[in-house]
């Protein structure tokens, strides 16, 4: 017997529900108490707000945004400053929260709570960044590919071709050798120029299967401007892929950016990086675990929440799992 | 006022081959999903049987649970969300739902098979026909690929499809709707089951192909003197190959009768209006009948009687009570065989 | 419902293609002007001529050529009266969906014209095309994909007056909407809804309340009830009958259960793989039908009536429709038809009244493109 009773129930449950289904004028029956509007926005704001996942992973973000931005309620201590005299790679005292030796202190005598703190804003800087722009010209580019077909997408989709046949690291790590001043926009725009491949594969995709939908040849029939029938019927029906795939690729990115500072590429002294941290602390690695062992738990959280909330996304907004 | 689903319920003596014993029965089989917004009753003490030979059609609109108790039959219900909470289904006197896994399995594919709506979506694209048709024999008979070849196109021979040995080897794509529908038949055929399941057979192919494909399923059963359950939400399918109906409404049947006597002389007033509400291919009428209102919400299924908001002749008792199927009598009181209303009226339905 | 079947002596007379008045217009206004101009009833208000669309199959990625065609629709013609509803049947791939497309210039013909009120709507464009489309609605099949599923029922149905803005000021539309919604038998405070919070039957309705906003003349409804249960079926019939009444509105209803489409329609025609195969009156297709085709067709819808089962003589065609892509020679049917002979491969035989029962007065008397014509009672009704 094929496989087919997957399909055959999922067809079994849609039938067997029906949505919220309300009384016809001719019919008296009472109105149903599901009876606000709901938009399937609206509906996947149900879903998330019932995952104790997505609390999770919220938490996590909301905390470390605020610490992105306001290191200084956390910290009083000078991350730049080294006092190797009293404070060489002085153990954690784990104890002492909040304090400038919690952490302990690296090779420079710098208190490395206070540089996981102020390394906080440049991983969640180039992870939002990088999203920001990828989203913007993949997304673009996926759309007017998607939409209007013919040449343009020929075109675009080859353009797509050779840069996704670029190796990512390698080919950022290329790009990135033309700087020499390597600041957290160089980073975020080295990693874009590469990075944008996979959303504008999937905003095509999901354009092109919006367009087929019966309400976007109901709107042409109409006789709708192209305008109207990009931004009114076909984005935002193609848009949940795309939002899916960003969240889960942000923290993709932040790993991305300590993987380069880790190899000297990305971002580099003054600026406070757990890449550069966890470069430096893997020297240490036999002695001083405790030189590496913060910003790399750190980095991981970040990256572990930002997963965690694009999985519990994808679940909200997946119309295959309603 | 004889209750049916308790005569239908009576213990059955020595659970085996006696010719009393139908071939499957489901008693008072219970499912329900239980979904975000609450627990959606899909199927609410369903009772029927088929002998060999016979073809009961299920005639239901969508949501009536007609597709759910025989994916419960076949045991292909998502589980979860679905859910049995009671009912037994017997095959030849024996619950499937109580058995061991292997013998379920034995059953179920071997002796009782389905055939689904869409054939293009239950046959693997990347496997040539004969190959899957040769499976059936290969996995469940250990036949070497040679002999599950033969097997296979005699097998499309069997159900009419042209030059068989010549397009053993395409892919069910390369063929037409109705042939790939004649190709599920021939899969659920493999094993000569003694029951075939056929779920809304003929409803995505053309009306003449549909023809072909009724004929070619009543030709087999009798040949193979089988039981047929054809699941089908169309009276006019229905009218042409069934022996008996049970009609189904929100989870329950709510009408049972013999084909001939059900179109002539309805006994609940759904199956009234669904035989007034369609249009006749030999008589052009004026407006037609509407059955008011809309089918239930499975997650509120209304209170007495599930029919009672859209039902012309609903009081007060219709609200409160859920009528239980009873059985349908003459004016005189003398029984109809076969014939079972779940209306508190079925009297005035019948006969007016 | 009566006043609309009174109309059926007077279009029992007319032919099916009348001559084609053109409206020769010089400017978009001009043109315009003459898509506005009312029609009688009665009048031809949609002459579809000689259409044929091919859809290319190409071969190659970057150099694309064409390596044979998709022959959909292969010379249709038909008239659409005023008030009127003509049926369209035929099984799947017959081309009725694409008619329905390039009457709603979705798609561009290849070849043929589609006369509105005496405009060849193929040629259009800018101004005057926006008129047409005002005019010519849709209502489609699917009610669970035709609906936006981001868009407030509000806001689907408004949508037409935002595109046609001349047709409602600003301040009238949430008023309007509501009445559409109660004109097809809506609660109008469901405006601020989701069409995911409806059942299929209500979808539909709200499909034909937005087809209706424009208060256009002529409606293409695509196998509108076909994804609905059968209880639904009728309360969506009825109230498209209703329509017509109130709004003089002209039914083109494509569909594919014959049924239905008997009682719906005025006249009907029955297309096999891109052509009309044979059209006439309701009763002249399903009492007296002349082409084979038309005969099978019939005789192999089931019959909700188990006693007809054993009386009724059914044709059952062999084999299947073939590739609209290498259709047969001569006649498109004969591969299928018991009849067939040699002129069939041949000579394709014409849409038109057949020679033996020209001038008669019987019901055969209605066009049918087959060699072999003749009368043959499958359904039992006459």
């Amino acid at each position: 017997m094929p496989d087919v009773t997957k399909s055959k129930t999922d067809a079994a449950v849609d039938a067997i529900a029906p949505p919220a289904a309300d009384a016809a004028p001719e019919a008296p029956v009472a109105k149903p108490s599901t009876g606000k509007p709901r938009s399937l926005w609206g509906d996947a704001w149900f879903d998330l707000r019932h995952r104790p996942m997505f609390w999770t992973a919220a938490v996590m973000l909301f905390v470390l945004l605020v610490i992105a931005a306001f290191p200084g309620l956390f910290t009083s201590a000078d991350p730049r400053a080294g006092d190797l005299t009293n404070h060489y790679l002085t153990k954690p005292e784990l104890g002492h929260f909040f304090q400038a030796d919690w952490f302990g202190y690296d090779i420079q005598g710098r208190s490395i709570y206070a540089r996981v703190i102020h390394g906080t804003r440049a991983s969640i800087l180039v992870g939002v960044g990088v999203t920001l722009a990828i989203t913007l010209i993949g997304g673009l580019l996926g759309l007017l590919s998607g939409y209007f077909g013919g040449w343009i997408d020929s075109i675009i989709s080859r353009i797509t071709d050779i840069f996704f046949g670029l190796p990512f690291l390698l080919g950022t790590m290329v790009v990135l050798n033309a700087f020499t001043e390597r600041k957290v926009y160089v980073v975020i725009a080295a990693l874009a120029f590469l990075g944008w491949t996979s959303i504008c594969r999937v905003m095509r995709a999901s354009v092109i299967s919006a367009k087929q939908a019966d309400y976007v040849t109901a709107a042409r029939a109409l006789g709708a401007g192209t305008s109207r029938m990009i931004f009114r019927h076909v984005l935002p029906n193609a848009l949940a892929p795309t939002i899916v795939v960003a969240t889960i690729a942000l923290g993709g990115f932040i790993s991305a950016e300590a993987t380069l500072s880790y190899l000297g590429l990305g971002l580099a002294d003054p600026t406070i990086s757990w890449g550069i941290d966890i470069s430096a602390g893997s020297e240490e690695i036999r002695n001083n675990l405790h030189v590496l062992i913060f910003p790399a738990g750190m980095l991981f959280l970040t990256v572990f929440a930002f997963i965690m909330l694009g999985d519990t996304v994808r679940d909200a907004l997946d119309p295959k799992l309603r | 006022m004889t209750i049916i689903e308790e005569t239908a319920s009576a213990p059955l003596s020595g659970a085996g081959d006696s010719d009393s014993t139908p071939l499957l029965e489901v008693r008072d089989l219970h499912v329900e999903f239980h979904t975000r917004d609450g627990v959606a009753k899909a199927v609410n003490g369903v009772n029927y049987s088929v002998g060999a030979g016979e073809t009961l059609a299920v005639l239901g609109e969508s949501g009536s649970g007609k597709s759910v108790t025989a994916q419960a039959i076949m045991g292909i219900l998502d589980m979860p969300p679905g859910k049995i909470p009671q009912g037994e289904i017997l095959y030849r006197g024996q619950d499937m739902l109580t058995m061991g896994y292997e013998e379920r399995r034995k059953i179920r594919g071997r002796k009782i098979a389905m055939i689904f709506q869409d054939a293009l979506s239950s046959l693997n694209p990347v496997l040539t026909v004969g190959y899957q048709l040769g499976e059936m024999y290969r996995v469940h008979l250990g036949l070497s690929k040679k002999e599950a070849k033969a097997k296979a196109i005699e097998l499309m021979d069997k159900v009419k499809i042209p030059a068989a040995a010549a397009r053993v080897n395409d892919y069910p794509h390369q063929f037409s709707g109705g042939m790939r529908q004649r190709i599920m038949i021939a899969m659920a055929l493999a094993l000569e089951p003694d029951l075939i399941i056929a779920d809304e057979p003929t409803t995505a192919l053309d009306v003449t192909v549909q023809a072909q494909v009724m004929d070619l399923l009543a030709e087999l059963q009798r040949e193979f003197n089988m039981g047929l359950i054809l699941i089908t939400h169309d009276l006019g399918v229905v009218a042409d190959v069934a022996d008996k109906i049970a009609v189904m409404y929100a989870g329950r049947i709510v009408e049972t009768a013999p084909v001939h006597e059900i179109y002539a002389r309805p006994a609940h007033p759904y199956t009234k209006g669904l035989l007034e509400s369609i249009p006749r291919l030999d008589q052009k009428g004026q407006e037609l009948y509407a059955i008011k209102g809309l089918p239930p919400n499975l997650l509120k299924i209304p209170s007495g009687c599930a029919f009672n908001p859209r039902c012309p002749m609903a009081q007060d008792i219709c609200r409160s009570e859920i009528p239980p199927l009873v059985q349908v009598t003459e004016q005189g009181g003398a029984e109809l065989p076969g014939r079972g209303s779940a209306c508190h009226f079925w009297k005035e339905t019948i006969h007016g | 419902m009566a006043e609309l079947h009174k109309s059926d002596e007077a279009v029992d007379a007319t032919p099916n293609v009348t001559e084609v008045e053109t409206v020769d217009a010089a400017s978009v206004e001009e043109a315009v002007a003459a898509i506005e101009a009312p029609v009688e009833r009665g009048e031809p208000i949609l002459q579809v001529r000689n259409l044929v669309k091919h859809f290319p199959l190409t071969q190659g990625i970057l150099f694309k050529r064409q390596v044979g065609a998709v022959k959909a629709v292969d010379g249709v013609s038909f008239d659409l009266y005023q008030g009127e509803t003509l049926g369209i049947v035929g099984e799947s791939g017959c081309g009725k969906s694409t008619v329905a497309r390039l009457l709603m210039t979705l798609e561009t013909a290849t070849a043929g014209e589609v006369f509105y009120k005496g405009q060849d709507i193929t040629k259009l464009s800018g101004r005057a095309l926006k008129a047409v489309r005002r005019n010519i609605q849709m209502v489609f099949q699917d009610p669970y994909t035709s609906l936006n599923p981001r868009m407030t029922v509000g806001d689907i149905i408004g949508e037409p007056f935002e595109i046609h803005p001349e047709v409602a000021p600003k301040g009238d539309r949430r008023r309007k909407v509501q009445d559409l919604l109660d004109v097809v038998g809506l609660n109008p405070e469901y405006i601020n809804r989701y069409p995911h919070q409806f059942s299929g039957g209500q979808r539909q309705r709200i499909g034909i309340a937005r087809g209706l906003a424009l208060n256009p003349e002529i409606i293409i409804c695509d196998e509108p009830v076909s994804a609905l249960d059968v209880s639904v079926q009728a309360q969506v019939i009825n109230l498209m009958e209703k329509l017509q009444d109130e709004f003089n509105l002209s039914y083109v209803f494509i569909a594919h259960d014959l049924s239905i489409v008997r009682h719906i329609s005025d006249r009907v025609g029955v297309m096999y793989l891109g052509k009309m195969a044979e059209i006439g009156s309701d009763a002249e297709i399903y009492e007296h039908p002349t082409h084979p085709y038309t005969q099978a067709l019939l005789s192999a819808v089931p019959v909700p009536d188990p006693s007809a089962r054993d009386h009724r003589e059914r044709i059952v065609l062999t084999g299947d429709v073939p590739s609209p892509a290498n259709p047969p020679s001569g006649c498109r049917f004969r591969t299928r038809c018991w009849k067939a002979e040699e002129k069939c491969a041949q000579e394709e035989p014409l849409l038109a009244i057949p020679t033996r029962f020209v001038g008669t007065d019987t019901p055969a008397a209605h066009e049918s493109a087959c060699h072999f014509a003749e009368v043959k009672d499958v359904v039992g009704a006459a």
